[in-house]
């Protein structure tokens, strides 16, 4: 099985991009919770990039949308970028695709996202 | 008399005069009293209703029920769907799930689901579904049963309440049959995860299901364990097996499931969890859930064949 892993870094001020590598299951998905919470706590805009991400399950869903709807609240974005086929698939099914939180790469959803208010 | 709520109506039909003689009364009301219809039948059955509307055709949303309704999990939120998008007007819809070239198990979920319809829509807004069965091509078992789930039937012209209606089925009850070859068994908990996903694509490959299906069947089946994991007391068990033509994975755990539309409701995006089923009913055709207090199975088929109906 592939080891799972996350890396994080600084696009621009104020914008944290979050990398998956490996598969996001419920095993892991507390991981990219913690991750999550530290950058929603912190920053304006949160992107995550899912193109080394192989696998993702509901439970990987629900981390992004929690930390997605929590800086929502106060009006900052939260994206996913560069999903692979199946990271596709299972996001489109569970409407991300749909809300406009999914683009095909970083600069994509920086531009689509905006500068932090 | 003035009739309230969801009424779920069947009708027993042989033959294209006997099918016309019983849906065109309720397309003509619905199209004359200006009421939202959507028939949801087999193409052919589209055909005949458009045949003898004419023009007026362009009135009535047809769509293919071997499409939108091939895995029959699909029925409930296609009709919630509808009736939600005209705000609570009535409505009126024709619903015929149950083709005769579907699987034994597959008609044992079209019934459960039109039981389901009715706990789906028990404190819904008027409105009116008639489902057509075709008495020429369905055993007669299957006919009685559509007695359980609707509250009229009408056969031959005549229309009368069931006295067999049940409301407020218990639609997870029962159990399933045994596999039919000897399945694969491998016990799971939180950190086998990745194993049970490597052993369901290893079964998928040497099924021949193809990339894409092979991908789809493995995500249900991870959701499926991950359940297991966070509502099924931790752990679960896999089974893995071929019946005929079919690919099936069943995961067995100690938990109870009390919702009984879990995975027919679509989620919304502010929900962040209980996506695990309805993911699972999308990516694959069959998905049959018994739970009880002997725990809860849940079951997914795959065609080998690709585009073939479970």
């Amino acid at each position: 099985m592939q080891s799972f892993k996350i890396s994080t870094q600084d696009l621009r001020p104020g914008c944290r991009d979050i990398q998956i590598e490996g598969e996001l299951d419920l095993a892991v998905a507390g991981q990219l919770d913690e991750a999550l919470a530290a950058a929603v706590a912190e920053y304006d805009r949160v992107l995550v990039g899912l193109d080394r991400c192989d696998f993702i399950d509901s439970s990987g869903i629900a981390v992004i949308l929690r930390a997605h709807n929590r800086m929502l609240e106060d009006g900052r974005r939260l994206a996913v970028y560069a999903p692979s086929d199946q990271v596709l698939r299972v996001l489109s099914m569970t409407g991300l695709t749909a809300n406009g939180l999914v683009f095909d790469s970083a600069e994509e959803a920086l531009a689509a996202l905006g500068d932090p208010s | 008399m003035k009739e309230h709520g969801f009424q779920h109506q069947a009708l027993i039909y042989e033959g294209d005069d006997e099918y016309l003689a019983g849906t065109m009364p309720l397309v003509l009301e619905a199209l004359i009293a200006g009421e939202p219809l959507m028939v949801a039948v087999g193409a052919a059955q589209g055909e005949l209703i458009a045949a003898e509307l004419g023009p007026d055709a362009e009135r009535v949303l047809f769509v293919d029920m071997r499409e939108v309704g091939r895995n029959p999990a699909a029925i409930i939120p296609l009709w919630r769907e509808f009736v939600d998008d005209h705000g609570g007007l009535p409505v009126r819809g024709i619903s015929e799930p149950a083709p005769a070239c579907r699987s034994r198990a597959a008609l044992e979920e079209c019934h459960r689901h039109e039981g389901l319809l009715n706990v789906a829509f028990a404190q819904s807004s008027a409105w009116t579904l008639l489902c057509p069965y075709d008495a020429g091509s369905l055993d007669d078992a299957l006919l009685e049963r559509a007695a359980l789930s609707h509250s009229s039937i009408s056969r031959q012209g005549r229309t009368e309440a069931s006295a067999r209606f049940e409301p407020d089925p218990d639609c997870l009850a029962g159990n399933l049959p045994p596999p039919a070859a000897r399945p694969d068994t491998f016990s799971f908990g939180l950190q086998e995860l990745g194993e049970v996903r490597h052993r369901v694509a290893h079964a998928a490959e040497g099924a021949g299901l193809a990339p894409r299906a092979a991908s789809d069947f493995v995500t249900a089946a991870s959701e499926l364990a991950s359940n297991s994991v966070m509502h099924g007391g931790g752990a679960g068990r896999l089974r893995l097996w071929c019946e005929g033509d079919d690919l099936l994975a069943e995961v067995e755990d100690g938990g109870l499931i009390d919702e009984p539309l879990v995975g027919s409701l679509r989620p919304c995006i502010s929900q962040e969890g209980g996506r695990g089923l309805w993911l699972a009913n999308q990516l694959c055709d069959l998905v049959q859930i018994r739970s009880g207090e002997n725990g809860t199975k849940v079951r997914l088929h795959a065609p080998a064949q690709e585009g073939a109906f479970v």
